[in-house]
């Protein structure tokens, strides 16, 4: 293999007068092929030293700069100072620019830069912001056709930019003067000519160049880039995501509003992804398992924005590196501390309040804290009525983290990550004394996560992550003197380590462990029907029926899940394949309910992930327990239109709650899917983007209630059913780009059960069928910005009420006609949100008013019957809520 | 365990919910109802005769009676499928099928008698059936918070055309379940308790209701005499004093201390009967549908308020529950004069 070289992109990407400084080792060489450098879209003007702004000193800093694949700016390093006043205020501004990130083949890629940041005090265009100045497009003369990814270097003053896509690029605030140009390429011939700039005036430009006769075959690898293994993922900048309107500026909500996402009811804050169960997608944060990515209600996400470097949605056919789950996956990377001086915020509104500070002790020990403290309670009870908090659920909530990271060696770093969030709900339902109605949730999740990364000098990278949580569930309810009571205890004890490399020039192979230990020990107490799972038959505020069962139990879960996966380049086309081996060794200390007479015995058992193959000998026996695949491909049709295909075989197994020998079966084993998915992209501009997706998922060995009158003893539920969904996502987005964005997105989703093969397929209680959202955000003006967003879904599938029976007890109970056959009205609602940022110095306010549901539309949430079940209406969501809240930065 | 705990709090919630006020209130007869069903013994043990007696009533009073338009027997089926896992409704949806359970009439218009099942309690009950063969043993049933096992009976009456409203079981028939409990014992429990239970526990009798008196402001309580057969007293109220306050009691019998087994302490333990009363009426709105007192609650009566709102006569009708599925109801006559 050729030497691997460390190539500094090189960009000229706005200052005050700023100016590429190339590194050592970098100059000559060339950018890889494919690469599109990064660009600065956000640039901040740095303070410039008082004392050294009367004494008319100039300096340049040369700073490197890492910038992560959403384009956010990671470490920025000194590497030619000009004076500690010079280099602090450089460092800070460029800790806060936004740059579009680099892509390789069209993939964003992190990667480092060098950038020098110049301090001239005549230069008037500082108060203008950076200008571009020379512009330019490059033709391939032979094919008439404008070249992408062609260097375009200012040769005098050591700055290069590269083309992009339509073959155009641009340099800010080029100097003015005679400069020598230089072109160049691995396909095209180099060419060099001179440009002269004028004072005030923008230089457009237009070179056409002759192809190579022969390619120049050169490896040269700055980091593995980010295999992009998913081939359907919608990634969102957290500067787009903050200002999503209906999202309060919490990033994270931002998922909500993505294709293929349905839309959960108001008080759950589940997450409905291509027609999967809540239960069946995952979440991480750094790799690590999360119990929910939202506060109960869904009011807020668990994890504080400021801390979020990106979201990742992947809503099926990911990658191997990832399982546990039979739907979708959201990815969370957590943002690394600033590397100088103190920063933070403090915010409030109605919801809540918040704040997080974040300490550079030296550059390389940053850490930070955040915390969150909801109150919406208190505040709707002072302002509605001191029993609204009865009748509707409004949890109360907190969250805090804590980070610290560690650089430990040029490309070394660790870190440590707290991660803590609570929820509480506590009502009573006002009735006669003997069918008083009460509720008592807490939930409690912690999470310590160790992380180690390395970057090897030949572009290959480790990252070990060890961690450990707790997590608690604990509800009580009462419905007059018949308790339900489900209590779960776990403490999880996880370890992910994965090692990349570049193993032949077109391939790099990506191997690793995913190990995760659960303990649980749950309590429950109550009938059998309560709390339902999907697929149960009931009306909204059914009380339990049936015997009162209790089970006190533990169920331990050993995960250890190899993986290994690749990306594999064949000139346009990319192949990611996978595999993943999920072994689970579970075991529980009660095989058969407790009993005073018999002795208790335990179980213990080894299951793993099934290919879902027809066979199950022989051959197909062998392939049934063989890892499990997972295979994604890309086809990069022209620059503008790719097309993605994806399959993967993936496995969850089951849940703790399902294990009791009361209430469940301990002999369940793990369930299984198999997702299909194709589609294509489209680059309309640099910016604007249209994705088509279709999917396909069949799920194997789902876990439903035993329908038997009589079950046998420990078989409350059975492995029975099988699902499918199927459906497809349009999503046409702007991303940021002159203050603007914004994105339409569209799925056409259809989600089905079949609880027993002697039953038919019914709608998964989630199913919604249609899932439109519309929004835009723009900056009016300086710091002032606007946005909207529409959501239309369709309602979810209901089973009706044809009529009603009479019981003992003189209540009525409905007679329920064909499952999950009828739906609620639809849902749709129009929020907006403006702000204003007032900026002095480094600290800024921001204002914002978020008005949700501003046509005070009633979306039923839910149905309710009258108590003779003769009538029915709609329990109605959220009316108009304004939330208007402040932040500030510093 | 990504979901797990969001997806509990979220059914939790849902489970708890609350109605918004849809339709008529529970307490306001509009038309054919069944507002209970009575074993006789309230407990009963494994053949143990048992009388039925259904409590159905229209705007105009019970029914069917003798001389209502309703003259055809109620029918009585007793239902011998246990409620599946499946299932949230106290009894199976089997157990409405009128094509395999058709139903028998009764001794009288609306009483039936059938012994307990002598299998009742391993249909039921705590007694696992017989294992057949090389099946898995079946699991045994849970008891209720008071310890209880319950027989479904089934009770149905035909409506004629004109009286059919929305909301009945089928389009021409009201069905009802007594859930008779059967007398069972104590399982999985230590021996020491089920000794003690065995020794301790009395089967559960219907509840007695004492009395019921009314007033208005500040007047003096009057008793209200009951309608039962050969007699009909008619009591006027005054619709101008004001809303009627109703006092039922019953006697300090009618609220049974029993034996319980904690399941979670996993221990005996005495406890008492909560009751609750269920009101009727063809006219007027009642404060509550129902008013009741817990098991810790030891006074001997409900109070709740109907607002009359028209002039002429008005069926009211009072429905005891002890929490062990015990049942009395008495019926009154009200006229409301200006």
């Amino acid at each position: 293999m050729k030497a691997i070289q460390l190539v500094a992109v090189a960009c000229l990407l706005g200052a005050s007068q700023p100016a590429f400084a190339q590194g050592e080792g970098a100059a000559g060489e060339e950018a890889p092929k494919g690469l599109t450098p990064p660009k600065l879209v956000k640039f901040i003007e740095a303070d410039y030293p008082p004392d050294k702004k009367a004494a008319g000193i100039t300096a340049k800093v040369v700073l490197s700069i890492e910038i992560s694949e959403a384009g956010s700016v990671g470490g920025v390093e000194v590497v030619t100072g000009a004076g500690p006043d010079f280099d602090a205020a450089a460092v800070a501004a460029v800790q806060k620019f936004v740059f579009e990130p680099a892509t390789m083949d069209g993939n964003p890629i992190p990667v480092k830069i060098q950038y020098a940041y110049r301090f001239a005090i005549k230069e008037v265009m500082v108060s203008l912001g950076p200008q571009v100045n020379l512009e330019g497009i490059v033709f391939n003369k032979d094919k008439n056709a404008p070249v992408p990814d062609v260097a375009v270097k200012l040769v005098d003053l050591g700055i290069e930019t590269a083309t992009n896509e339509d073959g155009a690029f641009a340099f800010l605030d080029v100097p003015p003067g005679t400069h020598l140009v230089e072109l160049s390429s691995k396909e095209l011939v180099t060419i060099k000519t001179e440009e002269t700039i004028t004072k005030g005036k923008k230089r457009s430009v237009k070179y056409t160049v002759e192809a190579k006769e022969e390619d120049v075959d050169e490896d040269v690898v700055v980091r593995a880039p980010r295999i992009k293994k998913e081939v359907v993922e919608t990634r969102v900048r957290t500067e787009e995501a903050k200002r999503v309107p209906g999202t309060q500026g919490d990033t994270l909500k931002v998922v909500q509003n993505l294709p293929g996402v349905g839309r959960s009811a108001f008080g759950s804050g589940a997450l409905i992804v291509w027609g999967s169960g809540p239960t069946e997608s995952r979440v991480v944060v750094d790799g690590v398992e999360i119990p929910a990515l939202y506060h109960v209600g869904g009011m807020r996400s668990t994890v504080n924005s400021d801390l979020v470097s990106s979201i990742d949605l992947s809503p099926g056919a990911y990658g191997a590196d990832y399982g546990r789950g039979l739907g979708g996956l959201v990815r969370i990377e957590l943002r690394d501390p600033v590397r100088e001086g103190v920063h933070g915020y403090v915010a409030a509104d109605v919801v809540d309040v918040s704040g997080m500070l974040a300490v550079a002790p030296t550059p390389n020990f940053r850490i930070a804290v955040a915390g969150r403290q909801g109150y919406l309670d208190k505040i709707l009870k002072t302002v509605v009525s001191n029993s609204v908090g009865d009748y509707f659920p409004i949890p109360r909530y907190d969250d805090y983290q804590a980070r610290a990271s560690l650089t430990l060696g040029k490309d070394q770093e660790l870190s440590l990550t707290f991660l803590s969030s609570d929820d509480y709900l506590t009502r009573t339902v006002p009735s006669d004394p003997t069918e008083v109605r009460s509720q008592d949730t807490v939930l409690h999740s912690r999470r310590v996560i160790l992380r180690y990364t390395r970057l090897f000098s030949d572009g290959s990278s480790l990252a070990i992550t060890p961690s450990f949580g707790y997590d608690e569930n604990s509800a009580t309810l009462h419905f007059g003197s018949t308790p339900a009571v489900l209590d779960v205890v776990a403490w999880q004890y996880a370890m992910r380590a994965g090692y990349r490399r570049r193993v032949l020039k077109s391939t790099t192979l990506s191997v690793g462990l995913d190990f995760q230990q659960r303990n649980h020990e749950a309590l429950r107490v109550g009938s059998v029907n309560l709390p339902p799972r999907e697929g149960d038959i009931y009306v909204f505020g059914q009380p339990p029926t049936g015997g009162l069962g209790i089970d006190h139990w533990k169920v331990n879960y050993v995960e250890i899940a190899p993986y290994a996966f690749s990306e594999i380049n064949f000139g346009k086309l990319t192949l990611n394949p996978g595999l993943r081996l999920e072994p689970t060794v579970l075991d529980g200390n009660l095989k058969n309910p407790h009993s005073d007479i018999a002795p208790n015995i335990g179980w213990s058992r080894l299951d793993t992930v099934q290919n879902p193959v027809p066979w199950k000998s022989g051959v197909g026996g062998i392939l049934r327990y063989m890892p499990n695949p997972r295979l994604s491909a890309s086809y990069k049709a022209t620059p503008r239109l790719a097309f993605t295909a994806g399959a993967g075989v993936y496995g969850q197994p089951p849940q703790p709650e399902e294990l009791s020998p009361v209430y469940g079966n301990p002999r369940l084993g793990s369930s299984s899917a198999v997702h299909f998915t194709g589609g294509s992209s489209y680059r309309l501009t640099g910016t604007l983007g249209l994705e088509v997706v279709g999917f396909y998922k069949k799920l194997y060995d789902l876990v439903a209630r035993n329908a038997l009158p009589s079950p046998p003893v420990g078989q409350a539920l059975e492995q029975s059913g099988i699902g499918r969904s199927f459906g497809g996502q349009v999503l046409l987005r702007q991303e940021l780009v002159k203050g603007f964005f914004g994105w339409l997105s569209y799925s056409l989703i259809r989600s089905e059960r079949k609880d027993r093969p002697d039953t038919a397929w019914r709608l998964l209680d989630y199913d919604q069928t249609h899932v439109l959202a519309l929004l835009a955000s723009y900056e009016i003006r300086q710091g002032f910005q606007a946005g909207f967003r529409f959501r239309y879904t369709t309602g979810a599938p209901r089973t009706p009420v044809l009529g009603a029976y009479t019981n003992t007890a003189g209540q009525n109970e409905p007679i329920f006609g064909a499952q999950n056959s009828i739906r609620l009205p639809a849902f749709y609602s129009l929020d907006i949100r403006v702000e204003k940022m007032f900026v002095w110095g480094r600290t800024k306010l921001n204002l914002f008013l978020d008005v949700q549901n501003v046509t005070n539309r009633k979306s039923p949430e839910e149905i309710a019957y009258s108590p003779d079940f003769s009538k029915r209406d709609y329990i109605s969501g959220l009316p108009t809520l304004a939330v208007m809240g402040a932040r500030v930065e510093f | 365990m990504q979901g797990r705990i969001l997806t509990i709090a979220c059914v939790c919630l849902a489970g708890l919910g609350c109605k918004p006020e849809i339709g008529n209130p529970l307490s306001l007869i509009t038309g054919p109802t069944i507002l209970a069903v009575r074993g006789e013994p309230a407990e009963a043990a494994a053949g143990q005769p048992v009388s039925y007696e259904l409590l159905a009533v229209d705007v105009d009073g019970p029914i069917p009676a003798d001389n209502s338009v309703l003259s055809d027997p109620a029918l009585w089926a007793v239902c011998t499928v246990p409620k599946p896992p499946t299932e949230i409704n106290a009894v199976a949806k089997q157990c409405l099928d009128t094509a395999s359970l058709p139903g028998a009439a009764g001794s009288t218009l609306t009483t039936f008698d059938s012994p307990m099942l002598d299998n009742a309690c391993s249909l039921f009950g705590p007694i696992a059936p017989p294992v057949q063969g090389d099946q898995p043993a079946i699991q045994p049933r849970s008891p209720d918070i008071t310890g209880g096992y319950y027989l479904p009976v089934r009770v149905s009456i035909a409506i004629p055309l004109d009286l059919r409203r929305p909301g009945m079981a089928t389009p021409d028939t009201l069905v009802g379940f007594a859930l008779e409990r059967i007398s069972c014992g104590l399982a999985n429990a230590p021996a020491a308790d089920l000794t003690q239970y065995n020794k301790t526990y009395t089967r559960n009798q219907n509840p007695v209701i004492s009395q019921l008196t009314w007033k208005q402001g500040n007047g003096e309580a009057l008793p209200l005499v009951p309608v039962v057969p050969g007699a009909f007293p008619i009591t006027q109220i005054s619709l101008s004093g004001g809303p009627v306050a109703f006092e039922l009691s019953w006697p300090d019998a009618a609220a049974e201390t029993y034996p319980a087994f904690d399941i979670s302490a996993r221990e005996l333990y005495r406890t008492r009967e909560a009751l609750r009363v269920a009101w009727f009426a063809t006219s007027g709105k009642f404060d509550r549908d129902t008013t009741g007192r817990t098991e810790y609650d030891y006074n001997l009566s409900v109070t709740n308020r109907l607002t009359l709102d028209t002039l002429g006569p008005v069926n009211l009708w009072a429905v005891l529950h002890d929490s062990r599925g015990g049942v009395a109801f008495a019926y009154y006559a009200i006229e409301a004069t200006p």
